[in-house]
């Protein structure tokens, strides 16, 4: 066993550093560190711009075949991409949700046309995306979906209303589940549909979190129509397709994830020796924790990967989620911890720290993309085989 | 490509693990600990020399496999899963550790020795004393069993070798909570010894030695919680209660998958201190090793003997065992605290990568 990745990968990851080094520069160097989750109302409009600079340059969609404008690059590579980036202080992606979401379902599941009109707006940082799963009655029992969408005149006619929508207010497009067949209950007789959000039956609504900033949204559908191919797979296949999107969160994004816990760390590790909490026992207990829960994630996250070739998942696959919700979390508090008093001094402008929004917009992290509870229960039940409910 | 194992390494893996299964069936430590500690003897030399894993992080020009602390670990894991009684811990992980940091013809001679399997040994530190030119000093809560063939001693700057047939040498057995590791005290009166290192940076190195010693403990803690949480699972599918298996309800399931999370965490802690187990991080990582796998194991543990419900605390099932050795592994080479403390000194001082 080793740590390395091989050499290939090593000049790979030069060119992913150097290219950041030249075009991170001039306009763009002020969003280094900035937007991506707790920070997304940050510089939203110059983002989208570092998008197209992305996609001109063939960073978006790396991991994608050929023929729809990736690069093909293995799940190392596309690692070893998220890592540099995030290391560099690369601007949160306002893309990422069409890119590593819907891209990869319509890759596996879509039809040429759909490819074809949607993969390369995605590929080239001009279209967004947001995804309409959870509804008010419907969150970890997604199932429970009431939105209903009927084929009429060759158009899909929706209603209902969508919940949690991150960043449907710089979306485009929407991929969302709805109940086409209005008899039926939980997984039967869904659709998976893409809809534009540019249309009088789309009403969004912020939701302002504890933050004071808004990320989610509410999306209200009242007649909302799309096309009559805007479907990904058949009639009553949309659970399938669905879980097929949510299998892509996981992977590549992994390591740039844990890249921007790294810098946060380093922040709480600064504010600890500027404060004096350093020299505190608890807090130094606590930071070394937090040091090696770092070190822990990166090491499941390669063990994930060398088991890569396994038919089923590693065990070490399905704590993931769980573990670096928790440890995120942890990390906010110790950051408040390690400030003091100024912990609690808002800056005049009103804009929280980075270490203040660490702290409220983490207690999110083991809500979303599947409670700490509903986690338990996946590893219960698919991981050791214990008998469901 | 990166961190999956290569054949020999599985290999190594495997025939542990099939060795470990066959002393289970013998009767496993139930066996050492009930009837006949001399069972121990036997099977040593079984493990020792006809696998030749005595050796195992010995250069192979002495004798040994010229293996790692990868390797090790691979073992370790499995020994500990069933609780394996041997001298391997005080020899091959304690002792063999010391001698390797300590370098020298004479610690070379008694790797080459141990590497055979023709040697048994532990190692202890006495502190707060000076030496003069006879040692008469008692070690405490040594790690071995009353026939050891060697121990060796740090005091102040120096390592010394001793005999347990030297004159004024006394081992006797300390009856332990945690039965499936022998401890003994040892006394010294008079004793003539070896000096077999004598240099200022001898502190430093033992450090490093007790280090990686430490990721070999961590190892055993992580075969322990795996086969805690292995039993446990078997027995929520099983036992029934309200007219349905235990493991079907929330709270039990829950407690279970907190359980594999925690040995999933110590597992990488631990793949992880022992790939690093050569670099100038080695403190570091063995640190989180250290403290996550033994905090994990008596987590695991114990968290096996409350969903077992009433049978858990009986003498009849094995988790007590578990349980104890948990327990003395929680404090045996330094503490989660002691580990982490030196992770935040490194931090402090800008001393390991973030």
């Amino acid at each position: 066993m080793k740590l390395d990745f091989d050499s290939e990968n090593e000049v790979f990851r030069s060119e992913v550093v150097d290219w950041l080094n030249a075009n991170l520069t001039g306009e763009f160097e002020q969003l280094r560190f900035r937007g991506g989750p707790g920070d997304e109302e940050a510089f939203s409009v110059e983002r989208k711009q570092w998008e197209k600079v992305l996609g001109k340059s063939g960073w978006i969609g790396i991991g994608w075949p050929k023929e729809y404008g990736g690069r093909n690059l293995s799940i190392a590579d596309q690692m070893i991409f998220n890592e540099e980036y995030a290391r560099a202080g690369g601007p949160g992606r306002s893309g990422h949700i069409g890119e590593t979401l819907l891209a990869p379902t319509l890759i596996a599941l879509g039809t040429d046309e759909q490819r074809q009109r949607f993969l390369p707006p995605i590929r080239n940082g001009e279209e967004f995306w947001c995804q309409g799963y959870s509804e008010p009655n419907a969150g970890s029992d997604l199932a429970n979906i009431s939105t209903k969408a009927v084929l009429s005149d060759g158009k899909w006619v929706i209603n209902g209303q969508k919940v949690w929508t991150s960043l449907a207010h710089e979306a485009d497009w929407c991929f969302l589940i709805a109940r086409a067949d209005t008899e039926s209950v939980g997984r039967e007789g869904l659709v998976y549909l893409l809809v534009p959000l540019d249309q009088p039956g789309v009403t969004l609504r912020p939701i302002v979190q504890m933050t004071g900033s808004s990320e989610f949204n509410e999306v209200f559908l009242d007649d909302a129509i799309t096309d009559a191919d805007c479907i990904v797979g058949e009639v009553g296949e949309g659970w399938k397709v669905a879980m097929a999107t949510l299998s892509f969160e996981r992977g590549a994004s992994t390591l740039g994830q844990q890249m921007q816990f790294r810098n946060e760390l380093k922040l709480v590790i600064e504010e600890a020796k500027k404060s004096g909490a350093m020299s505190d026992p608890i807090i130094r207990q606590k930071i070394a924790k937090a040091w090696g829960g770092l070190k822990i994630m990166r090491m499941n996250a390669l063990r994930m990967l060398g088991d890569g070739k396994q038919a089923n998942l590693g065990r070490e696959a399905y704590i993931t989620k769980l573990y670096w919700a928790t440890w995120h979390r942890d990390l906010g508090e110790l950051a408040m911890e390690v400030m003091g008093a100024e912990a609690e001094r808002v800056s005049p402008n009103g804009e929280l720290s980075r270490l203040q929004k660490l702290f409220l917009f983490s207690r999110a992290d083991t809500i979303y993309a599947g409670t700490n509870q509903i986690q338990r229960n996946i590893i219960a039940e698919r991981a050791l085989g214990l008998p469901r409910d | 490509m990166v961190s999956s194992f290569t054949d020999d390494q599985t290999i190594i893996k495997e025939t542990t693990a099939s060795f470990m299964r066959n002393w289970q069936d013998k009767g496993g430590f139930r066996a050492v600990v009930d009837t006949s500690p001399k069972l121990t003897d036997e099977v040593w030399k079984q493990f020792a020399v006809e696998l030749g894993f005595s050796g195992i992080t010995i250069p192979s020009e002495l004798g040994g496999a010229g293996l790692g602390a990868i390797e090790r670990v691979l073992i370790c894991e499995e020994m500990g899963k069933v609780l394996f009684i041997s001298p391997f811990f005080s020899t091959c992980v304690l002792a063999t550790d010391w001698l390797l940091s300590v370098g020298g013809a004479v610690a070379r001679n008694y790797l080459s020795r141990i590497a055979t399997g023709d040697l048994t040994a532990t190692v202890s530190s006495l502190e707060n004393f000076s030496l003069s030119h006879t040692l008469s000093r008692n070690a405490r809560n040594v790690i071995a069993t009353p026939n050891v063939d060697i121990i060796f001693v740090n005091v102040d700057d120096r390592v010394l070798a001793i005999d347990r047939t030297d004159d004024g040498v006394t081992f006797s057995t300390v009856e332990s909570l945690d039965q499936t590791r022998s401890l003994c005290d040892v006394s010294f009166e008079n004793v003539k010894f070896n000096t077999i290192a004598d240099r200022p940076s001898i502190k430093k190195d033992l450090i490093s030695a007790k280090a990686l010693s430490a990721i070999a403990l961590a190892a055993e803690q992580v075969g322990g919680a795996e086969a805690m949480l292995d039993a446990t699972v078997s027995y929520v599918k099983e036992r029934k209660q309200f007219g349905r298996p235990i493991g079907s309800f929330q709270a039990v399931k829950h407690r279970c998958a907190d359980m594999m999370t925690a040995v999933e965490e110590a597992r990488s802690a631990v793949y992880l201190a022992a790939v690093k187990a050569e670099s100038n991080e080695l403190v570091e990582y063995a640190a989180i090793a250290k403290s996550v796998a033994s905090e994990a194991f008596f987590k695991v543990s114990s968290d096996a003997i409350q969903l077992h419900g009433g049978v858990g605390v009986t003498w009849e099932y094995d988790l007590h065992f578990y349980f104890k050795r948990a327990r003395a592994g929680l404090s045996l080479l330094g503490t989660p605290e002691y580990w982490r403390d030196q992770i935040a000194g490194s931090i402090e001082r800008d001393g390991v990568e973030l």
